[in-house]
Protein backbone atom coordinates (compact mmCIF):
# COMPACT_ATOMS: atom_id res chain seq x y z
CA UNK A 1 0.00 0.00 0.00
CA UNK A 2 2.66 2.24 1.40
CA UNK A 3 4.79 1.28 -1.85
CA UNK A 4 2.12 1.84 -4.36
CA UNK A 5 1.81 5.64 -2.86
CA UNK A 6 5.15 6.14 -2.84
CA UNK A 7 5.42 4.77 -6.86
CA UNK A 8 3.18 6.61 -7.96
CA UNK A 9 4.82 9.69 -7.34
CA UNK A 10 7.41 10.97 -9.63
CA UNK A 11 9.42 13.14 -6.96
CA UNK A 12 9.52 10.17 -4.52
CA UNK A 13 10.03 8.01 -7.45
CA UNK A 14 13.33 10.04 -8.56
CA UNK A 15 15.00 10.40 -5.06
CA UNK A 16 17.88 7.72 -4.25
CA UNK A 17 17.18 4.99 -1.64
CA UNK A 18 19.46 6.41 0.80
CA UNK A 19 17.56 9.77 0.85
CA UNK A 20 13.72 7.87 1.34
CA UNK A 21 15.52 5.86 4.00
CA UNK A 22 17.31 8.83 5.49
CA UNK A 23 13.47 10.71 5.33
CA UNK A 24 11.80 8.11 6.50
CA UNK A 25 13.50 7.74 9.71
CA UNK A 26 13.29 11.98 10.26
CA UNK A 27 9.69 11.14 10.56
CA UNK A 28 10.08 8.18 12.73
CA UNK A 29 12.03 10.37 14.73
CA UNK A 30 9.29 12.87 15.05
CA UNK A 31 6.64 10.66 15.21
CA UNK A 32 8.23 9.17 18.46
CA UNK A 33 9.10 13.39 19.47
CA UNK A 34 5.09 14.32 19.04
CA UNK A 35 4.28 10.91 21.24
CA UNK A 36 6.49 11.88 24.18
CA UNK A 37 5.03 15.22 24.23
CA UNK A 38 1.51 13.53 24.15
CA UNK A 39 2.61 11.75 26.99
CA UNK A 40 4.06 14.74 29.15
CA UNK A 41 0.90 16.38 28.25
CA UNK A 42 -1.36 13.78 29.58
CA UNK A 43 0.95 13.91 32.59
CA UNK A 44 1.07 16.95 33.34
CA UNK A 45 -3.33 16.81 32.96
CA UNK A 46 -2.94 14.32 35.79
CA UNK A 47 -0.60 16.41 38.06
CA UNK A 48 -2.82 19.47 37.76
CA UNK A 49 -6.77 18.36 37.76
CA UNK A 50 -8.45 17.77 41.04
CA UNK A 51 -8.38 14.00 42.74
CA UNK A 52 -11.23 12.77 44.15
CA UNK A 53 -11.22 9.73 46.06
CA UNK A 54 -14.01 7.86 48.81
CA UNK A 55 -14.44 5.20 51.03
CA UNK A 56 -17.60 3.68 52.53
CA UNK A 57 -18.31 1.02 55.41
CA UNK A 58 -21.69 -0.72 55.47
CA UNK A 59 -22.11 -2.89 58.35
CA UNK A 60 -24.72 -4.31 60.95
CA UNK A 61 -24.12 -4.56 64.64
CA UNK A 62 -25.81 -6.47 67.51
CA UNK A 63 -25.15 -6.81 71.17
CA UNK A 64 -25.92 -9.54 73.85
CA UNK A 65 -26.65 -8.46 76.94
CA UNK A 66 -28.90 -8.28 80.20
CA UNK A 67 -30.11 -5.69 81.95
CA UNK A 68 -33.33 -5.58 84.15
CA UNK A 69 -34.77 -2.76 82.87
CA UNK A 70 -34.13 0.25 80.56
CA UNK A 71 -31.78 -0.64 77.68
CA UNK A 72 -28.30 -0.69 76.78
CA UNK A 73 -25.69 -0.36 74.25
CA UNK A 74 -22.61 -0.26 72.88
CA UNK A 75 -19.96 2.63 72.53
CA UNK A 76 -20.61 2.09 68.86
CA UNK A 77 -24.14 2.25 69.23
CA UNK A 78 -24.44 -1.78 68.99
CA UNK A 79 -27.57 -2.88 70.85
CA UNK A 80 -30.21 -5.66 71.14
CA UNK A 81 -31.76 -5.79 67.53
CA UNK A 82 -29.61 -5.92 64.78
CA UNK A 83 -28.87 -2.24 63.35
CA UNK A 84 -27.38 -0.80 60.48
CA UNK A 85 -26.68 2.41 61.59
CA UNK A 86 -23.77 2.12 64.00
CA UNK A 87 -21.34 0.68 61.57
CA UNK A 88 -22.10 2.85 58.14
CA UNK A 89 -20.11 5.72 57.29
CA UNK A 90 -18.72 7.61 54.35
CA UNK A 91 -16.65 10.10 52.85
CA UNK A 92 -15.38 11.79 49.73
CA UNK A 93 -11.74 13.41 49.26
CA UNK A 94 -11.10 16.27 47.04
CA UNK A 95 -7.32 17.22 46.99
CA UNK A 96 -6.75 20.39 44.62
CA UNK A 97 -3.22 21.14 43.26
CA UNK A 98 -2.89 24.74 43.50
CA UNK A 99 0.84 25.15 42.43
CA UNK A 100 3.41 22.83 42.67
CA UNK A 101 3.86 23.38 46.39
CA UNK A 102 0.54 24.30 47.39
CA UNK A 103 -2.40 21.51 47.94
CA UNK A 104 -5.89 22.23 49.60
CA UNK A 105 -8.18 19.22 50.74
CA UNK A 106 -11.38 18.91 51.56
CA UNK A 107 -12.93 15.36 53.12
CA UNK A 108 -16.89 15.69 53.46
CA UNK A 109 -17.55 13.26 55.91
CA UNK A 110 -21.30 11.46 56.94
CA UNK A 111 -22.10 8.60 59.35
CA UNK A 112 -25.15 6.74 60.55
CA UNK A 113 -24.04 7.56 64.20
CA UNK A 114 -24.71 10.97 63.38
CA UNK A 115 -27.81 10.74 61.25
CA UNK A 116 -25.64 10.94 58.03
CA UNK A 117 -25.68 14.61 58.32
CA UNK A 118 -22.54 15.95 56.29
CA UNK A 119 -19.50 17.43 58.02
CA UNK A 120 -16.26 18.70 57.00
CA UNK A 121 -13.98 15.91 58.52
CA UNK A 122 -10.46 17.58 56.90
CA UNK A 123 -10.06 21.35 55.27
CA UNK A 124 -6.71 22.29 54.76
CA UNK A 125 -4.21 23.82 52.89
CA UNK A 126 -1.00 21.86 52.80
CA UNK A 127 2.49 23.44 51.53
CA UNK A 128 5.11 21.76 50.64
CA UNK A 129 8.55 23.63 51.61
CA UNK A 130 10.59 21.07 50.23
CA UNK A 131 11.01 17.02 49.48
CA UNK A 132 11.27 16.77 53.19
CA UNK A 133 9.11 19.50 55.04
CA UNK A 134 5.43 19.91 54.73
CA UNK A 135 2.81 22.35 56.31
CA UNK A 136 -0.94 21.59 57.15
CA UNK A 137 -3.39 24.54 58.26
CA UNK A 138 -6.81 24.25 58.62
CA UNK A 139 -9.51 21.34 60.16
CA UNK A 140 -7.73 18.04 60.72
CA UNK A 141 -8.24 14.58 62.35
CA UNK A 142 -6.21 14.72 65.96
CA UNK A 143 -3.01 12.19 65.21
CA UNK A 144 -3.42 11.07 68.51
CA UNK A 145 -2.76 7.03 68.29
CA UNK A 146 -1.81 4.94 65.27
CA UNK A 147 -4.68 4.41 63.43
CA UNK A 148 -6.50 8.03 64.84
CA UNK A 149 -6.43 9.51 61.41
CA UNK A 150 -8.34 6.89 59.36
CA UNK A 151 -10.43 5.82 61.62
CA UNK A 152 -13.70 5.78 59.92
CA UNK A 153 -11.88 4.57 56.31
CA UNK A 154 -12.86 0.06 57.22
CA UNK A 155 -10.74 -0.19 54.36
CA UNK A 156 -7.68 1.11 55.49
CA UNK A 157 -7.56 -1.55 58.98
CA UNK A 158 -7.95 -5.36 59.26
CA UNK A 159 -10.67 -5.00 62.37
CA UNK A 160 -14.37 -4.21 61.31
CA UNK A 161 -13.80 -1.61 63.98
CA UNK A 162 -10.72 -0.53 66.14
CA UNK A 163 -10.54 -1.60 69.73
CA UNK A 164 -12.43 1.35 71.60
CA UNK A 165 -10.55 1.01 74.70
CA UNK A 166 -7.71 2.66 72.98
CA UNK A 167 -10.27 4.29 70.15
CA UNK A 168 -13.00 5.19 71.83
CA UNK A 169 -11.13 6.38 75.28
CA UNK A 170 -10.84 10.11 74.18
CA UNK A 171 -13.10 10.99 71.69
CA UNK A 172 -11.33 13.82 70.28
CA UNK A 173 -11.80 13.75 66.44
CA UNK A 174 -11.44 17.17 64.89
CA UNK A 175 -9.25 19.91 65.68
CA UNK A 176 -8.78 23.21 63.85
CA UNK A 177 -4.72 23.19 63.83
CA UNK A 178 -1.80 23.86 62.39
CA UNK A 179 0.64 20.97 61.51
CA UNK A 180 4.25 20.52 60.51
CA UNK A 181 5.96 17.33 59.23
CA UNK A 182 9.63 16.61 58.56
CA UNK A 183 10.14 12.79 56.84
CA UNK A 184 14.12 12.02 57.14
CA UNK A 185 15.75 8.23 56.41
CA UNK A 186 18.95 7.34 58.31
CA UNK A 187 20.27 4.58 56.17
CA UNK A 188 17.58 1.56 55.96
CA UNK A 189 15.09 3.69 58.73
CA UNK A 190 12.43 6.08 57.75
CA UNK A 191 11.00 8.65 59.67
CA UNK A 192 8.17 11.24 60.37
CA UNK A 193 8.27 13.58 62.74
CA UNK A 194 5.40 16.02 63.05
CA UNK A 195 4.03 18.91 65.88
CA UNK A 196 0.50 20.09 65.74
CA UNK A 197 -0.76 23.14 67.83
CA UNK A 198 -4.63 23.98 67.98
CA UNK A 199 -7.60 23.59 69.94
CA UNK A 200 -11.10 21.57 69.87
CA UNK A 201 -14.31 21.07 71.46
CA UNK A 202 -14.58 17.55 72.28
CA UNK A 203 -18.32 15.77 72.46
CA UNK A 204 -18.08 13.17 75.59
CA UNK A 205 -20.51 11.28 74.27
CA UNK A 206 -23.79 9.31 75.24
CA UNK A 207 -22.17 8.11 78.59
CA UNK A 208 -22.15 11.53 80.10
CA UNK A 209 -24.57 13.17 78.45
CA UNK A 210 -22.92 14.80 75.67
CA UNK A 211 -21.16 17.11 78.34
CA UNK A 212 -18.72 19.52 75.99
CA UNK A 213 -14.91 19.48 76.93
CA UNK A 214 -13.53 22.74 75.28
CA UNK A 215 -9.53 21.67 74.57
CA UNK A 216 -7.47 24.92 74.24
CA UNK A 217 -3.65 25.34 73.42
CA UNK A 218 -4.08 21.83 71.70
CA UNK A 219 -0.65 20.35 71.02
CA UNK A 220 1.47 17.42 70.43
CA UNK A 221 4.05 15.82 69.04
CA UNK A 222 4.25 12.46 66.92
CA UNK A 223 7.30 10.82 65.55
CA UNK A 224 6.93 7.69 63.63
CA UNK A 225 9.72 5.29 62.25
CA UNK A 226 9.67 2.82 59.36
CA UNK A 227 11.88 -0.02 58.56
CA UNK A 228 11.20 -3.22 56.47
CA UNK A 229 7.79 -4.49 57.66
CA UNK A 230 8.16 -2.73 61.15
CA UNK A 231 6.27 0.75 62.10
CA UNK A 232 7.30 1.97 65.81
CA UNK A 233 5.25 4.95 66.75
CA UNK A 234 5.43 7.29 69.82
CA UNK A 235 2.76 10.31 70.21
CA UNK A 236 2.26 12.72 73.28
CA UNK A 237 -0.49 15.50 73.30
CA UNK A 238 -1.70 17.98 75.95
CA UNK A 239 -4.09 20.72 76.11
CA UNK A 240 -5.82 22.39 78.33
CA UNK A 241 -9.28 21.27 79.04
CA UNK A 242 -12.45 23.16 80.65
CA UNK A 243 -16.16 21.83 80.58
CA UNK A 244 -18.95 24.31 82.16
CA UNK A 245 -20.43 23.60 85.25
CA UNK A 246 -23.89 22.61 83.74
CA UNK A 247 -22.55 20.29 81.78
CA UNK A 248 -20.44 18.57 84.86
CA UNK A 249 -23.85 18.58 86.14
CA UNK A 250 -25.76 16.56 83.57
CA UNK A 251 -22.54 14.03 83.25
CA UNK A 252 -23.59 12.93 87.24
CA UNK A 253 -21.37 15.09 88.99
CA UNK A 254 -23.58 16.53 91.57
CA UNK A 255 -23.07 20.22 92.24
CA UNK A 256 -23.40 19.94 95.77
CA UNK A 257 -19.53 18.53 95.58
CA UNK A 258 -18.33 21.77 94.37
CA UNK A 259 -16.28 20.46 91.58
CA UNK A 260 -15.20 22.36 88.68
CA UNK A 261 -13.04 21.69 85.97
CA UNK A 262 -11.16 24.79 84.54
CA UNK A 263 -8.41 24.28 82.38
CA UNK A 264 -7.11 21.36 83.72
CA UNK A 265 -3.98 19.97 82.21
CA UNK A 266 -4.73 17.05 80.60
CA UNK A 267 -2.05 14.46 78.36
CA UNK A 268 -2.84 11.40 75.61
CA UNK A 269 0.37 9.33 75.28
CA UNK A 270 0.39 6.87 72.76
CA UNK A 271 3.32 4.13 71.97
CA UNK A 272 2.24 1.88 69.17
CA UNK A 273 4.47 -0.83 66.95
CA UNK A 274 3.14 -3.07 63.84
CA UNK A 275 4.54 -5.64 61.88
CA UNK A 276 3.30 -6.38 58.55
CA UNK A 277 4.93 -8.75 56.08
CA UNK A 278 2.14 -9.68 54.25
CA UNK A 279 2.47 -12.84 55.75
CA UNK A 280 1.42 -11.81 59.36
CA UNK A 281 -0.36 -9.17 60.87
CA UNK A 282 0.84 -8.01 64.60
CA UNK A 283 -0.70 -4.43 66.08
CA UNK A 284 -0.03 -3.55 69.28
CA UNK A 285 -0.64 0.02 71.23
CA UNK A 286 -0.80 1.26 74.89
CA UNK A 287 -2.37 4.76 75.54
CA UNK A 288 -2.99 6.71 78.69
CA UNK A 289 -5.18 9.53 79.29
CA UNK A 290 -4.55 11.53 82.34
CA UNK A 291 -6.54 14.40 83.56
CA UNK A 292 -4.51 16.74 86.28
CA UNK A 293 -7.27 16.81 88.15
CA UNK A 294 -10.22 14.56 90.15
CA UNK A 295 -11.53 13.21 86.83
CA UNK A 296 -10.57 9.66 86.99
CA UNK A 297 -7.55 8.88 84.34
CA UNK A 298 -7.21 5.86 82.27
CA UNK A 299 -4.84 3.43 80.97
CA UNK A 300 -5.46 0.89 77.81
CA UNK A 301 -3.95 -1.15 75.43
CA UNK A 302 -4.72 -3.44 72.98
CA UNK A 303 -2.79 -6.61 71.12
CA UNK A 304 -3.50 -7.78 67.65
CA UNK A 305 -2.13 -10.81 65.59
CA UNK A 306 -3.91 -11.96 62.10
CA UNK A 307 -2.45 -14.22 59.26
CA UNK A 308 -3.30 -13.52 55.53
CA UNK A 309 -4.15 -17.25 53.98
CA UNK A 310 -5.11 -15.87 50.34
CA UNK A 311 -7.90 -13.88 50.31
CA UNK A 312 -8.35 -14.62 54.23
CA UNK A 313 -7.50 -12.85 57.18
CA UNK A 314 -8.17 -14.88 60.61
CA UNK A 315 -7.44 -12.72 63.46
CA UNK A 316 -7.42 -12.46 67.23
CA UNK A 317 -7.57 -9.33 69.18
CA UNK A 318 -7.03 -9.04 73.53
CA UNK A 319 -8.09 -5.55 74.78
CA UNK A 320 -8.01 -3.76 78.23
CA UNK A 321 -8.69 -0.64 79.45
CA UNK A 322 -8.35 0.25 83.83
CA UNK A 323 -8.90 3.81 85.87
CA UNK A 324 -5.36 5.15 86.95
CA UNK A 325 -5.19 7.27 89.67
CA UNK A 326 -8.84 7.33 91.22
CA UNK A 327 -9.28 9.99 93.73
CA UNK A 328 -10.54 7.84 97.00
CA UNK A 329 -11.77 11.50 98.62
CA UNK A 330 -14.60 11.75 96.17
CA UNK A 331 -18.05 9.23 96.56
CA UNK A 332 -17.92 5.95 95.16
CA UNK A 333 -20.84 6.46 92.81
CA UNK A 334 -18.88 9.17 91.26
CA UNK A 335 -15.86 7.57 89.95
CA UNK A 336 -18.03 4.40 88.91
CA UNK A 337 -19.67 6.72 86.85
CA UNK A 338 -16.41 8.12 85.33
CA UNK A 339 -14.04 5.64 85.53
CA UNK A 340 -13.43 3.17 82.90
CA UNK A 341 -12.71 -0.67 83.12
CA UNK A 342 -13.17 -3.16 80.64
CA UNK A 343 -11.21 -6.58 79.03
CA UNK A 344 -12.00 -7.71 75.55
CA UNK A 345 -11.37 -10.92 73.33
CA UNK A 346 -12.07 -10.43 70.18
CA UNK A 347 -11.95 -12.96 67.00
CA UNK A 348 -12.14 -11.65 63.43
CA UNK A 349 -12.06 -12.77 59.73
CA UNK A 350 -11.59 -10.40 56.70
CA UNK A 351 -12.00 -11.55 53.31
CA UNK A 352 -11.22 -9.38 50.19
CA UNK A 353 -13.87 -9.96 47.50
CA UNK A 354 -11.88 -7.63 45.05
CA UNK A 355 -9.00 -5.58 45.09
CA UNK A 356 -11.11 -2.52 46.49
CA UNK A 357 -13.83 -4.08 48.66
CA UNK A 358 -13.35 -6.15 52.09
CA UNK A 359 -15.78 -7.84 53.92
CA UNK A 360 -15.29 -8.69 57.68
CA UNK A 361 -16.83 -10.40 60.64
CA UNK A 362 -16.15 -9.86 63.94
CA UNK A 363 -16.97 -11.19 67.24
CA UNK A 364 -15.76 -9.10 70.62
CA UNK A 365 -16.51 -10.38 74.44
CA UNK A 366 -16.49 -7.65 77.28
CA UNK A 367 -15.61 -8.48 80.24
CA UNK A 368 -14.19 -7.49 83.69
CA UNK A 369 -16.05 -3.97 83.91
CA UNK A 370 -15.73 -3.97 87.83
CA UNK A 371 -13.80 -5.35 90.73
CA UNK A 372 -12.65 -4.63 94.03
CA UNK A 373 -11.63 -1.12 93.49
CA UNK A 374 -14.16 0.31 90.66
CA UNK A 375 -17.57 -0.79 89.84
CA UNK A 376 -18.83 0.57 86.23
CA UNK A 377 -20.32 -0.97 82.85
CA UNK A 378 -17.20 -0.57 80.58
CA UNK A 379 -18.11 1.27 77.27
CA UNK A 380 -21.68 0.49 77.26
CA UNK A 381 -23.92 2.80 78.04
CA UNK A 382 -26.86 2.16 80.32
CA UNK A 383 -30.67 3.74 80.34
CA UNK A 384 -32.32 2.18 83.80
CA UNK A 385 -30.47 -0.55 85.65
CA UNK A 386 -26.76 -1.20 84.80
CA UNK A 387 -25.84 -4.49 83.23
CA UNK A 388 -26.92 -7.94 84.91
CA UNK A 389 -23.76 -9.90 84.40
CA UNK A 390 -20.62 -8.99 84.00
CA UNK A 391 -19.67 -9.48 80.22
CA UNK A 392 -21.85 -8.88 77.22
CA UNK A 393 -20.70 -9.61 73.39
CA UNK A 394 -21.03 -7.43 70.58
CA UNK A 395 -21.31 -9.37 66.81
CA UNK A 396 -20.14 -6.72 63.88
CA UNK A 397 -20.85 -7.31 60.02
CA UNK A 398 -19.76 -5.03 57.51
CA UNK A 399 -18.36 -4.23 53.94
CA UNK A 400 -15.46 -1.75 53.51
CA UNK A 401 -14.42 -0.31 49.99
CA UNK A 402 -12.55 2.57 48.50
CA UNK A 403 -13.11 4.45 45.35
CA UNK B 1 -6.50 -32.08 26.35
CA UNK B 2 -3.11 -32.38 26.57
CA UNK B 3 -2.54 -29.34 24.45
CA UNK B 4 -4.87 -27.41 27.10
CA UNK B 5 -3.08 -28.47 29.91
CA UNK B 6 0.68 -27.54 28.11
CA UNK B 7 -0.84 -24.20 27.28
CA UNK B 8 -2.17 -24.24 31.29
CA UNK B 9 1.25 -25.21 32.59
CA UNK B 10 3.37 -22.63 30.21
CA UNK B 11 1.31 -19.55 31.56
CA UNK B 12 2.45 -20.43 34.89
CA UNK B 13 5.54 -20.89 33.92
CA UNK B 14 5.72 -17.30 32.51
CA UNK B 15 3.85 -15.99 35.75
CA UNK B 16 6.20 -17.43 37.87
CA UNK B 17 9.14 -16.40 35.73
CA UNK B 18 8.31 -12.83 35.70
CA UNK B 19 11.39 -11.24 36.43
CA UNK B 20 10.54 -7.08 37.31
CA UNK B 21 13.70 -4.96 37.60
CA UNK B 22 13.70 -1.07 38.47
CA UNK B 23 15.24 1.18 36.20
CA UNK B 24 15.47 4.91 36.05
CA UNK B 25 16.61 7.40 32.38
CA UNK B 26 20.21 6.00 31.23
CA UNK B 27 20.91 9.50 32.11
CA UNK B 28 20.09 9.59 35.87
CA UNK B 29 22.81 9.90 38.08
CA UNK B 30 21.63 7.34 40.22
CA UNK B 31 23.46 4.18 40.64
CA UNK B 32 22.39 0.70 41.99
CA UNK B 33 19.85 0.96 44.58
CA UNK B 34 19.27 -0.93 47.91
CA UNK B 35 16.03 -3.04 48.52
CA UNK B 36 15.10 -0.45 51.07
CA UNK B 37 15.65 2.34 48.67
CA UNK B 38 13.28 1.06 46.70
CA UNK B 39 10.69 -0.14 49.19
CA UNK B 40 11.06 3.41 50.34
CA UNK B 41 10.30 5.37 46.70
CA UNK B 42 7.52 3.06 46.01
CA UNK B 43 5.71 3.62 49.39
CA UNK B 44 5.94 7.57 48.78
CA UNK B 45 8.32 7.69 52.33
CA UNK B 46 11.45 8.52 50.34
CA UNK B 47 11.06 11.75 47.52
CA UNK B 48 14.67 12.09 47.44
CA UNK B 49 17.43 9.52 47.03
CA UNK B 50 21.07 9.77 46.97
CA UNK B 51 20.41 13.56 46.05
CA UNK B 52 18.20 12.96 43.29
CA UNK B 53 14.28 13.97 43.72
CA UNK B 54 12.56 10.58 42.48
CA UNK B 55 9.06 9.99 41.33
CA UNK B 56 7.87 6.37 40.94
CA UNK B 57 5.51 5.65 38.37
CA UNK B 58 3.23 2.25 38.41
CA UNK B 59 2.51 -0.53 35.79
CA UNK B 60 -0.88 -0.86 35.52
CA UNK B 61 -3.12 -2.63 38.07
CA UNK B 62 -3.91 -6.30 37.19
CA UNK B 63 -0.69 -6.79 35.45
CA UNK B 64 1.60 -9.76 36.10
CA UNK B 65 4.53 -7.71 36.47
CA UNK B 66 3.10 -5.50 38.97
CA UNK B 67 1.78 -8.08 40.92
CA UNK B 68 5.35 -9.40 40.87
CA UNK B 69 7.23 -6.14 41.60
CA UNK B 70 5.07 -5.32 44.66
CA UNK B 71 5.58 -9.28 45.95
CA UNK B 72 8.73 -9.86 45.38
CA UNK B 73 10.48 -5.98 46.41
CA UNK B 74 7.60 -5.20 48.81
CA UNK B 75 6.16 -8.55 50.25
CA UNK B 76 2.62 -7.17 49.61
CA UNK B 77 -0.61 -8.46 47.58
CA UNK B 78 -2.63 -5.74 45.27
CA UNK B 79 -4.68 -5.78 48.06
CA UNK B 80 -2.39 -5.16 51.00
CA UNK B 81 -1.36 -2.05 48.63
CA UNK B 82 -4.30 -0.47 48.01
CA UNK B 83 -5.21 -0.71 52.01
CA UNK B 84 -1.70 0.96 52.46
CA UNK B 85 -2.39 3.98 50.33
CA UNK B 86 -5.97 4.48 51.72
CA UNK B 87 -4.20 5.36 55.04
CA UNK B 88 -1.64 7.95 53.21
CA UNK B 89 -4.59 9.45 51.06
CA UNK B 90 -7.24 10.01 53.63
CA UNK B 91 -4.73 11.41 56.21
CA UNK B 92 -2.76 13.67 53.77
CA UNK B 93 0.48 11.35 53.55
CA UNK B 94 0.87 10.71 49.95
CA UNK B 95 -0.38 9.42 46.75
CA UNK B 96 0.32 6.35 45.20
CA UNK B 97 2.79 6.38 41.97
CA UNK B 98 1.09 7.59 39.44
CA UNK B 99 0.21 4.81 37.04
CA UNK B 100 0.98 4.76 33.04
CA UNK B 101 -1.21 2.98 30.48
CA UNK B 102 0.98 0.73 29.11
CA UNK B 103 4.82 -1.11 29.07
CA UNK B 104 5.14 1.13 26.49
CA UNK B 105 4.59 4.29 27.89
CA UNK B 106 6.91 3.33 31.11
CA UNK B 107 9.76 2.94 28.43
CA UNK B 108 9.29 6.13 27.38
CA UNK B 109 8.25 8.32 30.49
CA UNK B 110 11.43 6.89 32.29
CA UNK B 111 13.75 7.17 29.15
CA UNK B 112 12.74 10.93 28.80
CA UNK B 113 12.98 12.11 32.48
CA UNK B 114 15.52 11.74 35.20
CA UNK B 115 13.67 12.14 38.28
CA UNK B 116 11.39 9.12 37.11
CA UNK B 117 11.66 5.95 38.83
CA UNK B 118 9.67 2.35 36.93
CA UNK B 119 9.76 -1.23 37.09
CA UNK B 120 9.62 -3.68 33.73
CA UNK B 121 9.57 -7.07 32.99
CA UNK B 122 13.65 -7.10 32.03
CA UNK B 123 13.01 -8.66 28.83
CA UNK B 124 11.83 -5.08 27.63
CA UNK B 125 14.46 -2.72 29.05
CA UNK B 126 15.18 -0.44 26.29
CA UNK B 127 19.12 1.55 25.91
CA UNK B 128 17.40 4.60 26.77
CA UNK B 129 17.35 3.03 30.60
CA UNK B 130 18.96 1.78 33.52
CA UNK B 131 18.62 -1.00 35.47
CA UNK B 132 19.04 0.30 39.14
CA UNK B 133 17.87 -2.86 40.95
CA UNK B 134 16.77 -6.69 40.27
CA UNK B 135 15.23 -8.81 42.76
Amino acid sequence: MLGATLSASPLWAQTPESDLQQRLLDYEQRLEQLEKQQFDKTLDDAADRIRINGFLSAGVSRAELETTSGSASYIDGADDTWSHDSLTRAGVQFNARLSDRAEAVVQLFASGADEFNAELQWAYLDYQFSDAVSVKAGRIVAPFYMHSQYIDVGYAYPWASLPAEVYQLAPVKTMEAVEASWRFTTGPVSHRLSGFWGSSTVDGGDRVANAQFQADDLSGLNFTSYWRNWTLRAAYSAADVSVSQDDLAAAGVPPILGLSFDEVYTYFAGLGLQYDDGSWFFSAEKARLDFGNWYPSSESGYVTVGKYLGKWMPMVTWAEVNPRDLDRSLPAALNNGLAEQQKSWTGGLRYSLSEAIALKGEVSYYYDFSDSEVSTSGFFVTEGAPLEDDHATVIRLSADLVF
Amino acid sequence: MKRIMFSLLLMLATTVQADPVVVVSANSSLGALTQDEVRQIFNGQARRVSGVSVKPLDLPSRGDAREAFYQQVLGKSAEQMKSYWARMIFTGRGMPPREVSSEQEMVMLVGSNRNFVGYLDASQVTPDLKVVYRP
